[in-house]
């Protein structure tokens, strides 16, 4: 049955450890969406993914009830996890902390692309190396 | 612990799409649990919260502006507000209402304690994107219920999402109502609102599937033809999939109650009830959508093919 969506929200949360805690609590309570119903389906979802942040995009109907599809990881968590690092750079202009290889980049692109507002895999690499840049993170050859 | 004593800045920032993954990091790096996003227009307004006892706006305005430096586009921008701790577990259910449908139907939040009212109290624990008695084809078909003879009725519901047509059924009189949809998640929700208004199991078999499951479940229990049928899904469904082996639980007393039809696809409906030997004996209209209620005609059904026509 085709109701109407009155918000789409997306949120970015750490996979398997949905609570009423803010972002989920104001970003969904404020729309009437049942929290605890959200965060048990979420987590039965993301059950398997632990440690890693899942998105998450939430349709809210006109009815208050909801559905949600899963998105891909933030690319700095790709990316950080790509060059090894635990923290970005607190000036990325002159203080660079760590890289990633084209190919890696390419990879972090194509998991990404499904989210991106990319036409191909080039302008995908291009916005995920801005992304690079912006944490301190050089990308290599 | 008192969650007002609790107070959380709310920091915004809006930017452009291709920006919203350094955002992302940024309030990462800043100690955020997580962000929330909605896109306008072509951009995103993205939220994270962090208690206020633990970030000085020293050190918010140091934030904003590094950021602003790093992202280097005039486009984005930065603001940030204090919003009181609620208890979000909990209240979200202000939004909620007990909500009086047809002539003789109350739906009452779970959490509620029902009104005085001489109306049926059907109690709904809402959850995901089934129905909660709120949207118009629902509505619909709970109004088109209320005009079926349903004590000691067997019902057959096809697509029941949170079961709410076969509870009110069977809160209505009806004896046994036989469930199915193809979302696995509304078994769970379905048995989990029989068991709030209080039906045994036993009178709510449901199946994850649609109308050959349930065909199968009446089969068995040697209870067909069924007396009802409601079916609350698009009518590309209906017409593709429900009405070819919709006959197949009918007898010449069975009635079905249609919705989930856009008004302006009523007539094509019809035409594929009326080929495959149903009549349409009653219609009403709430917003875009309609529900038919239907018969199986007395007459031969026709040999039409309508399988291409739309």
């Amino acid at each position: 049955m085709a109701k109407k969506v009155v918000a789409l929200i997306k949120l970015a949360i750490p996979a398997g450890k949905a609570n009423p805690a803010p972002p989920i609590g104001p970003a969904l309570g404020q729309h009437g969406v049942n929290i605890m119903a959200f965060c048990k389906d979420y987590n039965a979802r993301t059950a398997e993914k632990a440690g890693l942040i899942v998105p998450v995009e939430i349709s809210v109907f006109e009815d208050r009830s909801f559905t949600f599809i899963l998105k891909t990881p933030p690319a700095s968590v790709l990316i950080k996890k790509a060059a090894k690092i635990e923290k970005g750079s607190g000036n990325p202009r002159t203080e660079k902390v760590g890289s990633i290889t084209r190919a890696q980049l390419k990879e972090i692109a194509e998991t990404k692309m499904p989210d991106l507002n990319a036409n191909d895999i080039e302008m995908a690499m291009n916005i995920i190396e801005g992304t690079a840049r912006n944490m301190g993170v050089e990308v290599a050859g | 612990m008192s969650h007002e004593n609790h107070q959380w800045w709310a920091v915004t920032v809006v930017c452009p799409l291709a920006l919203e993954d350094s955002v992302y990091w940024a309030f990462d790096q800043l100690g955020s649990k997580g962000t929330a996003s909605q896109k306008k227009d072509d951009s995103r307004i993205v939220t994270a919260y962090f208690l206020a006892s633990q970030l000085q706006p020293e050190a918010l305005e140091t934030f904003k502006s590094e950021l602003l430096a790093r992202l280097e586009d005039a486009s984005v921008s930065v603001s940030w507000q204090l919003i009181a701790e609620e208890d979000w577990a909990k209240s979200w259910k202000r939004h909620w209402r007990a909500e009086e449908v047809g002539d003789r139907l109350l739906i009452n939040p779970a959490w509620l304690t029902p009104p005085d009212t001489s109306r049926t109290i059907l109690t709904l624990d809402p959850g995901s994107a089934f129905g909660t008695g709120a949207h118009a084809t629902t509505q619909l078909c709970l109004k088109a219920l209320e005009k079926q003879a349903l004590i000691g009725a067997t019902i057959a519901d096809i697509g029941c999402g949170s079961g709410i047509l076969s509870i009110v059924s069977l809160l209505y009189g009806a004896r046994r109502a036989y469930a199915a949809d193809v979302d696995p998640l509304a078994f769970s929700s379905t048995q989990t609102n029989a068991q709030a208004n209080g039906i045994d199991l036993a009178r709510l078999p449901v199946k994850v599937g649609s109308l050959p499951e349930i065909i199968e479940m009446a089969q068995q229990a040697d209870a067909l033809p069924v007396d009802g049928i409601v079916c609350n899904i698009l009518s590309e469904i209906i017409v593709g999939l429900i009405i070819p082996r919709l006959s197949e639980l009918a007898g010449p007393a069975t009635w079905g109650v249609l919705s989930g039809v856009l008004i302006s696809k009523a007539p094509w409906v019809e035409e594929h009830l009326v080929a495959h030997g149903w009549q349409v004996t009653g219609m009403d209209t709430q917003d875009e959508w309609c529900s038919m209620t239907i018969r199986l005609a007395k007459a031969a059904p026709l040999a039409t093919d309508l399988s291409t026509a739309s």
